[in-house]
């Protein structure tokens, strides 16, 4: 194998069989890209648990592998444990590894100390060509304060890995922006070809100071490199046909330098910007009308972060009222460029008075890192021609009512509106008595035309009625006068046959409400034929009526007329009628 | 006793004017020290007023601009949410709040959420409580006129009945216009803080469920003790103490 190793073993004195515990180096020296290879060999019959990898600032040791075997030669029996660590440094330096103490045979035994040297690496491709290793790689090795730079993990690989672990972080100094995602590549590296993952993140330091970037850490599958020289790698691994160890590797240790911000020349109305800015404007119109919205667009973009960045300071003309905008910052990260940053102020101005007005220029003072240098970035404003009269005050606006558009009062007015000086009558929130006897009056007048309009029907109708009544009672009274005399009489006399004529009309037509004087015989008999007299009594009752009429008018002679039976029959019917009433 | 009584009567209205006096004596101060650039003494001269008989929605409107301008966004915009209930209105107050929101972080609406379709009921929030009740009592009033006519002339009842049937129909609308403003037009208040934590219980050391900013306007829901159960506008509610919010109303919501 021609390793240079160190054999050292504990022997219990006396004992021939006894256990022996030997740990042996692959190589003792290697460069920072190299790995190690660390075999403890424990003999014996039995076995305590492997021992726990030491610490050793520097070194990462991992136990990636172990097997056994069972031997019997002369018929004594004996089992042989091989565990297998690996060592990645991580610095250069000379290491010193402490022993490693395990139980064999129920008794403690332990290794020697072991050393081995680690010298910086030499070119890009680490020595032996490693089947994986990895490099963090740093845009810069000297910063300002705030200045962005990029740091990039690559992960460089010649046999197929599976399960990979990353872990790797950064000075809680820096200000970490990630970059999403991960980049492949393929790279020639002497006579080998890597398949790289690329790793990115922005780091922006926020002290000064000399940082050590804390070495990546990959712990992934990969087929055990003892299984074949000339293993290479397999095409299928998702079948797992080949036996794999896990494989811990870390990045070199990389140190950056971080300078502050010089003091000297630093102006008073810095911003805090650092990196390559340019400042731009636009302008929605130069030359509004008097009231009307012109919006003014600047814009801070470059290589470099704007956050936290002051706004710029603008001095603008007594006659423009300027309303700003909530400023927008927008941030792109690239894995090649950095950080893009651009940050939007817009100022909304409105001129209250006619003419040129000039809006002045814009500064921002910025420090360049690339000349090591402040720089104020200026641009002109320009002027803007307002048109139109002379905007009224606000306080105007609100005298104005609703003649006012919102949207003046919206623009115009520097202030809220002035206090009100004179109280109105009530609290507004109750109602007052005299509140209420507003709001009872119309209800309470049309409830008055409804119950007066009743009260004056009710009374006509009560008029009406007592009278109808009256009048069919006197009638009623005069018929049965007139009926008692009349059935006295043999032969009734024509003054006789003319009142009980009159009389019977009367009565009828007081009953029915009807003129009763100008009630025909034929009306008679049809007013009686609704009533629920009987309807022979009815007959009669009109016979006797047209008998009555014949005599009068017709020259029938008054013989003819039989006055027990028509006074009999007109008494049964006005009987008849003022029961069915 | 006719006597007595109109001595009574006499000195109850002695009474109510020399109440009313103080009141305006009140008001006048305030002015004055508003005027003089004494906020604090404006603000306690107008809050003073807040139980009286005046009219409130002036003196809170008053009060609005008094802590405005000592810098108390929040206390300004309770009070002028307060007025707005009574000055549904004015103009300066509207463009006064409107003002004031532009200048909180939290622009959130002062107003109770209502589904999309009844969106157009907002316009009842323009009518004060007396205007509602008064378009009612006219409606009733000419409901009545129009049905006491149909016994006068009963010859045009098909006329008179139609006009009286739309007439209480249009009562009855009115009534429901004013059922739906009484639940919208309520006080909101303002959270008078720079920051206030809204909690999901009332306890200091209940969940954090959001948080809100000097001149949220909130809606006070309940209150118990210390403590205001609150609603924005978009319907999250939650707890928070009394001595963060600046609130008008009647305490319940």
């Amino acid at each position: 194998m021609g390793k240079i190793g160190s054999l050292i073993w504990l022997l219990l004195p006396g004992l021939a069989q006894a256990g022996t515990l030997v740990g042996s180096l692959d190589k003792t020296m290697g460069s920072v890209y190299d790995r190690f290879m660390l075999t403890i060999t424990a003999s014996g019959s039995s076995f305590g648990d492997p021992p726990a990898p030491p610490d050793v600032a520097g070194l990462s040791i991992q136990l990636v592998n172990q097997s056994s075997q069972f031997y019997m030669i002369n018929g004594q029996t004996s089992r042989e444990l091989e565990l297998l660590y690996e060592i990645a440094p991580s610095q250069e330096g000379e290491f010193t590894i402490p022993s490693f103490e395990m139980e064999v045979d129920d008794e403690p035994l332990k290794t020697l100390p072991l050393a081995i040297k680690v010298t910086p690496a030499k070119g890009a491709l680490p020595g032996e060509n490693p089947e994986i290793f990895v490099e963090r790689d740093l845009s810069k090795s000297s910063v300002y304060v705030g200045e962005p730079f990029l740091s990039k993990v690559l992960i460089h690989t010649r046999v197929s890995m599976s399960q990979p672990r990353g872990q790797g972080s950064h000075p809680k100094e820096f200000k970490q922006i990630a970059i999403k995602g991960e980049r492949s590549f393929r790279k020639n590296l002497g006579a080998q070809t890597y398949d790289v993952i690329e790793l990115a993140e922005i780091l922006i330091p926020t002290q000064a100071g000399t940082f050590a970037m804390e070495p990546y850490r990959l712990e992934a599958l990969i087929p055990d490199p003892r299984a074949g020289q000339n293993q290479r790698r397999d095409p299928f691994p998702f079948f797992n046909r080949t036996s794999r160890v896990r494989k811990v590797v870390v990045s070199p240790q990389k140190q950056i330098v971080v300078k502050p911000l010089p003091t000297k020349g630093r102006p008073s109305d810095y911003s805090g910007l650092v990196g390559q800015f340019r400042l731009s404007k636009s302008l929605t119109s130069d030359s509004p009308r008097v009231g009307d919205t012109t919006t003014l667009t600047l814009i801070v973009e470059g290589e470099g972060t704007v956050k936290g960045m002051k706004d710029p300071d603008l001095a603008f003309d007594q006659r423009l009222k300027i309303y700003k905008d909530k400023p927008i910052a927008e941030e792109q990260v690239d894995r090649d460029r950095g950080v893009f940053a651009k940050k939007t102020f817009k100022y909304a101005l409105v001129p209250t008075s006619p003419g040129e007005v000039d809006l002045g220029v814009a500064r921002l003072s910025v420090f360049n890192p690339l000349k090591h240098t402040y720089e104020t970035l200026e641009v002109t404003l320009g002027t803007i021609m307002v048109k139109g009269k002379k905007a009224q005050p606000a306080a105007s606006v609100a005298e104005g009512g609703d003649e006012v558009k919102k949207q003046q009062v919206k623009e115009l007015s520097q202030d809220v509106f002035d206090i009100k000086r004179t109280l109105s009558s009530g609290r507004g929130d109750t109602l007052s008595l005299l509140d209420y006897g507003l709001l009872s009056a119309p209800p309470l007048v049309g409830f008055c035309f409804l119950l007066g309009g009743g009260g004056y029907r009710f009374g006509r109708r009560s008029q009406k009625a007592r009278a109808s009544l009256r009048r069919r009672l006197d009638a009623k009274r005069k018929l049965k006068a007139l009926l008692a005399r009349f059935r006295t009489q043999t032969i009734p006399s024509e003054d006789d046959l003319q009142a009980l004529y009159q009389g019977l009309k009367e009565y009828l037509g007081a009953f029915y409400e009807a003129p009763g004087l100008s009630l025909t015989a034929k009306e008679i008999g049809e007013l009686l034929a609704q009533s629920p007299l009987d309807q022979e009594l009815v007959k009669k009752a009109v016979s006797g009526f047209q008998s009555l009429e014949a005599s009068l008018y017709g020259g029938v002679p008054p013989e003819h007329i039989d006055p027990k039976e028509l006074g009999l029959v007109w008494e049964q019917v006005s009987q008849g009628l003022e029961n069915a009433r | 006793m006719k006597v007595i009584l109109l001595l009574g009567w006499a000195l109850s209205q002695l009474s109510f004017a020399q109440t009313q006096g103080e009141d305006l004596l009140s008001f006048q101060k305030g002015i004055t020290a508003y005027d003089q650039g004494l906020y604090q003494e404006a603000i306690s001269q107008f809050e003073g007023l807040l139980t009286s008989d005046s009219d409130q929605g002036t003196i809170l409107y008053n009060l609005g601009n008094a802590y405005f301008k000592q810098g108390q966004k929040g206390e300004a915009l309770a009070a002028y949410f307060a007025a707005r209930t009574l000055l549904p209105r004015d103009p300066e107050l509207l463009a006064n709040i409107q003002y004031i929101q532009k200048r909180v972080p939290d622009r959130l609406k002062a107003e109770v959420p209502l589904p999309e379709a009844m969106e157009w009921l907002r316009g009842v929030e323009r009518l004060t409580f007396f205007e509602g009740y008064l378009i009612l009592s006219l409606l009733l009033g000419v409901s009545f006129f129009l049905a006491s006519g149909l016994l006068f002339f009963p010859d045009h009842r098909v006329v008179l009945g139609t006009a009286t049937g739309v007439g209480l129909i249009l009562c009855l609308a009115q009534g429901g216009l004013l059922l739906v403003r009484d639940r919208l037009v309520v006080p909101f208040g303002a959270i008078k803080v720079p920051q206030a934590s809204i909690l999901a219980g009332k306890s200091e050391h209940a969940t954090e469920v959001f948080q809100l900013l000097e001149g949220a306007p909130v809606r006070v829901r309940q209150v118990d003790q210390d403590w205001f159960k609150i609603e924005l506008s978009d319907g999250k509610k939650g707890w928070v103490p009394r001595s963060k919010v600046a609130f008008y109303g009647p305490e319940a919501g």
